[in-house]
């Protein structure tokens, strides 16, 4: 008879523990925050995003700016958390995907009114990996057929200049009698 | 000093002198605009 | 009545255009050599395949304009609006080659607002573009700054008595020199001296604020340009929000204010005439209109408590306010928080600012501070007029590079300017608001293209219409060439499909 009455406790205690859990993981995007700042301001809340850039330090904390489907948000953390961030997005690689946790700033006092989060904890979801940008072939091909068309058009240009103004007269004349008509 | 080493110094100095009048402008009206803009949270504030 | 134009007239105006698409073009050779330095191979390829591409536009434009006629003003006006636009058609190849775009239409638009140094973006993922094309977008804007006909005239256009014509149907008419060569080359020399000021001041503060040292040099040169220029393009997507710095917003406002002076008026000030500076009608205009627009948007934004204490409404009103009045369009706000937060009073402060722009003969866009001052002393004189016995006679004086008097011609041309700059931006206006937009979402958007400001509410995304794509073209180019140019340009067209009238 024990049994149900414990996995009953086990049930209620896992749900209350969840139930703040769920509120704070479901993460908030740039959308809404900038759609509705007001509903956000000064509340604990979680994002998730891309690295990109670099960190930006200023003494014991840094800035570093997450991007995700719509917008990058500055997130003001203690210099040690940045320093998780292996991989930072730019061209050459997608960056780690991160968690924050932390406080929204519609316009944050400490920051001249900036937008920004200011994260309490940090957690690295997935790492970036190099981003592959291979030599398309056919542009390979065309490019130097493209250079030659060009010389052989600056060369055609210099001949045609030369004897431009007999052609210029040529037509000249020709528009005159036309004219004339 | 020959006269066209003097002639490119003078414009050098002139440049430089006009970057400075130029900046100082900048930073003057600058200032003036946030005076304003401080005047503004004073009596809006 | 235009005189019907002959073959040999097309053929001027396409030889010049040749020469302006090779000057370009030759510019490629820049974002090549950095895609070279970053290991960028295959940005190597697109951006040399665009210059194979290029030249080839251009030589057999030259090809087929091949010709001995000398240039008239017409020609000059012509070509200034022609060479814009099949520039901007060539330009956008490499953009078109990186994959960044969802159209060619979208290439062209983010061209046009490079060159006229707007700063609108339609490029997609900004924040994992290639190195190379970073610095193509920026050296656009700071070339477009200047003008791609200066930049022609500078290099290949040996011929000076056609020069000045081309010269004014690119939208500046300042003689520095009575040769327009050694014009267009202290137009160059002042930016220059400046890029290097500039890039400098925003290294050091770039590494004061935490960037590492090639990022920050990058940044620096970069934000520069599109600062100097009064463009406004960024190397990351929340432009100026990414630094999170008051210092670097502060040495870029310098250099966009800088930037947004006419040419003439630094000419003067280096060459010793240092008073200038604050007698100029240009730099008074400027002085009292962005005044009085700070008070206006600072009283709005505190009307709605929109920002908690001082600093931040100075760093968010001041900087919005003097970017959009300098026709600059750098933001430290997201732009739909401008439309959700800010309020219809600072919004329409934001859109007079823009509408209004910065000084004659510079980078920036706009009405112009010399015609808003003209029309303001003609105002006053007007009202004299009327106070004071009709036998009076009056001259209306103003300072511009020494004392002139105010003549009838010089206000008609202001006023016109002015009426059609209204005119391109109502019908923007309405454009967007038959998109569906909200009305001042559009005329905020309207005001920022017409202005070649580059502030944006939210309208301008790759998902807007094409429609409205086109009439924002339309409106950054015959805005950055201030009209006449542009009116030259259809004129000379109409005139080839006229029929010949005795």
């Amino acid at each position: 008879m024990k049994r149900p009455w414990i996995a009953l406790l086990l049930i209620l205690a896992g749900a209350l523990a969840s139930l703040p859990a769920i509120a704070e993981t479901a993460s908030v995007g740039t959308k809404d925050l900038i759609e509705k700042p007001r509903d956000f301001d000064g509340k604990t809340i979680v994002f998730l995003g891309e690295a990109i850039g670099d960190a930006m330090r200023r003494g014991d904390h840094a800035w570093v700016n997450l991007l995700d489907a719509n917008a990058a948000m500055g997130i003001w953390l203690p210099a040690a958390d940045s320093d998780a961030i292996k991989d930072w997005g730019s061209y050459q690689a997608k960056g780690d995907v991160v968690r924050i946790r932390g406080v929204f700033h519609r316009a944050c006092p400490e920051h001249g009114g900036d937008m920004d989060i200011h994260a309490e904890s940090l957690e690295i979801i997935a790492r970036g990996k190099a981003s592959a940008h291979p030599v398309n072939q056919v542009r390979l091909v065309l490019m130097p057929l493209s250079l030659a068309l060009a010389s052989a058009l600056f060369l055609a240009w210099k001949r045609r200049e030369k004897s431009g103004k007999a052609a210029t007269e040529a037509w000249n004349h020709w528009e005159g009698r036309r004219e004339r008509r | 000093m020959s006269p066209a080493t003097r002639a490119r110094a003078m414009r050098a100095r002139g440049t430089l002198w006009g970057m400075v009048a130029e900046t100082f402008y900048v930073f003057a009206l600058s200032s003036f605009c946030v005076a304003l803009a401080a005047l503004v949270y004073v009596l809006a504030g | 009545m235009i005189v019907k134009p002959t073959i040999d007239d097309a053929k001027l105006i396409l030889s010049y255009t040749g020469k302006v698409v090779i000057g370009v073009s030759l510019l490629l050779l820049v974002p090549m050599a950095t895609a070279a330095a970053a290991a960028e191979w295959d940005a190597l390829v697109y951006f040399t395949l665009s210059l194979g591409l290029s030249l080839s536009s251009g030589f057999l434009l030259s090809i087929a304009g091949v010709t001995d006629r000398r240039p008239t003003w017409m020609h000059g006006m012509v070509t200034g609006a022609f060479s814009w636009i099949v520039v901007m058609a060539i330009a956008a190849l490499p953009y078109w080659f990186s994959g960044n775009y969802l159209s060619y239409l979208d290439a062209m638009f983010d061209i046009m607002s490079g060159f006229t140094t707007t700063g609108l973006v339609l490029i997609q993922d900004l924040d994992h573009v290639a190195v190379s094309l970073n610095m193509w977008r920026h050296l656009l804007t700071f070339v477009g700054g200047q003008g791609m006909i200066v930049l022609a005239l500078t290099f290949l256009v040996k011929d000076s008595g056609g020069g000045y014509k081309l010269y004014v149907g690119e939208g500046k008419d300042e003689r520095l020199f009575p040769s327009v060569f050694h014009t267009a080359k202290a137009i160059w020399k002042i930016s220059l001296i400046y890029l290097a000021v500039g890039t400098l001041a925003l290294w050091g503060a770039g590494l004061a604020i935490g960037l590492p040292l090639a990022p920050a040099f990058l940044h620096a040169l970069w934000i520069y340009m599109a600062a100097w220029s009064t463009g406004g393009f960024a190397p990351m997507s929340q432009n100026l929000l990414y630094y999170h710095s008051g210092l670097y917003e502060t040495i870029t406002v310098v250099f966009f204010i800088l930037g947004s002076f006419n040419f003439a008026l630094h000419h003067a000030v280096w060459s010793g005439d240092r008073k200038e500076v604050y007698r100029n009608i240009e730099t008074v205009s400027f002085a009292t209109t962005m005044s009085a627009l700070t008070l206006v948007t600072a009283w709005g934004l505190m009307k709605l408590h929109v920002y908690p204490d001082f600093m931040a409404l100075v760093r968010k009103a001041f900087y919005q306010l003097a970017s959009a009045h300098t026709t600059t369009g750098f933001m430290s706000v997201y732009p739909r928080q401008l439309a959700i937060e800010w309020g219809d009073l600072a919004l329409g402060a934001m859109i007079l600012a823009m509408l209004i722009g910065g000084s004659a003969c510079s980078t920036a866009g706009g009405f112009k501070g010399l015609r808003m001052g003209m029309l303001w002393k003609a105002i006053v004189q007007e009202t004299r007029k009327m106070l004071k016995p009709s036998s009076a006679v009056f001259s209306q004086r103003f300072h511009y590079h020494g004392e002139r008097s105010l003549t009838e011609a010089q206000v008609r041309s202001a006023a016109l300017i002015v009426l059609m700059y209204m005119a391109i931006f109502l019908f923007a206006t309405m454009a967007g608001t038959a998109a569906g937009y909200p009305f001042l979402d559009a005329a905020f958007e309207s005001a920022s293209v017409t202005g070649n400001v580059g502030f944006s509410i939210g309208v301008t995304q790759a998902g807007m219409p094409s429609f409205l794509k086109v009439v924002y073209i339309f409106n950054m180019w015959a805005g950055r060439l201030e009209f006449m140019a542009v009116l030259a340009f259809f004129a000379f067209v109409g005139s080839f499909f006229r029929r010949k009238t005795a």
